[in-house]
């Protein structure tokens, strides 16, 4: 009984692997980005799958809010702020010496961490007194909030600064595009500004022709 | 103890739902008519205007702001949800680091809130700069000698 419940979960890890490596596979190669965006979304919902087989079931709900919610909504947002790279004079082509360059690198990162991880003490790393955090919501939360919280009180400061930085990009873009153009027909307007001038503009001639 | 296999239920949903989508999808393909496709009938539909170049444009950057402060409230959820699964919650020392931990992220969203109009480029500020640049001109014109 022992013996197939063990099989059991090493038939889950390899079908879970394989599918998180398939997706991020597609997620870094699709020609569509908005496709990769979405792979990336379903590879990071795997990836909770891995936390649940290691019985962790805060680190697979924080996975799934944070990692596919927040991230993968980010990512299509910004593919929706970039100018389109597809089909112009941006978009670059590997071509195969970069390719094998790429396999090379690849395999080689992947000989290491594999390497590292057949090597790595996992039994000695964590002590056999330390209690059984990642089954108890209670005891992990007293060690999160009370021994670690000068980290998570970090963790809201980091988010704060990421919060600032962005108003301060979008002031040093606004500050970089408000600059009056000297056009063909002399002074011109800062392109698509916002239009608030309602009460200032002259009425339109639109209501005459009535 | 074998959490997946607790875990399975929300499994059979996913399938369900993924099973639900392509479903729906084959039925609508089966009951749609299918003519002959030609350019106009695969175009974009933009009420009934020809469609002018790619439908993905790129929008102005001051949205992401929104998308970085649902990412913010998103982890600051996870850690308060971890508290809340607790009766640790309870204690009057996590009561204090819980309000200042939520206090610091707030105070960042009202700096957002404040900031975000200066942020994007208004007509009023347009209008003050041609302006500016127009009488700057002027007043060039008229030193140098008319034209």
């Amino acid at each position: 009984m022992m013996q197939i419940e063990v099989l059991f979960e090493q038939i889950e890890f390899l079908a879970i692997a394989s599918i998180v490596i398939i997706l991020a596979f597609l997620a870094l190669e699709h020609r569509n980005i908005v496709y990769a965006a979405l792979f990336f979304g379903f590879m990071a919902s795997f990836v909770a799958g891995i936390f649940l087989l290691l019985e962790a079931p805060f680190i697979a709900g924080m996975q799934i809010a944070v990692y596919t919610g927040g991230i993968s909504a980010l990512i299509i947002f910004a593919v929706l702020l970039i100018p389109r790279a597809q089909d112009s004079s941006l978009e670059t082509f590997a071509t195969p010496r970069r390719r094998r360059i790429g396999l090379v690198i690849s395999g080689l990162v992947g000989l290491l961490s594999g390497g590292l991880a057949l090597v790595f003490p996992w039994y000695d790393t964590f002590a056999p007194d330390m209690p059984p955090l990642e089954l108890n919501m209670e005891l992990l939360s007293q060690w999160l909030w009370s021994e670690n919280v000068i980290y998570v009180q970090i963790a809201a400061l980091i988010l704060l600064t990421s919060i600032v930085g962005a108003i301060a990009i979008l002031k040093m873009d606004k500050a970089e595009r408000l600059i009056s153009i000297h056009g063909e027909f002399g002074i011109e307007s800062v392109e698509e500004p916002i239009e608030d001038e309602a009460t200032i503009e002259e009425p339109s001639e639109e209501v005459g022709d009535e | 103890m074998r959490l997946f296999i607790d875990f399975v239920p929300v499994i059979i949903w996913a399938i369900l739902a993924v099973v639900m989508v392509v479903g729906m999808l084959a039925a609508s393909w089966v009951l749609r008519p299918h003519v002959l496709q030609n350019s106009e009938k695969t175009a974009s539909y933009e009420c009934g205007e020809e469609p002018e170049g790619p439908a993905r444009i790129a929008y102005p950057y001051n949205y992401l702001v929104y998308t970085i402060l649902f990412v913010v409230v998103d982890v600051m959820g996870a850690f308060l949800w971890l508290l809340a699964a607790s009766s640790f919650r309870l204690s009057e020392v996590v009561v204090w680091q819980v309000l200042v931990f939520v206090l610091i992220i707030m105070g960042g969203m009202g700096f957002a809130m404040k900031k975000m109009p200066e942020t994007f480029l208004s007509g009023q500020e347009t209008l003050t700069l041609y302006r500016k640049a127009k009488a700057e001109q002027a007043s060039e014109e008229i030193r140098s000698g008319g034209h």
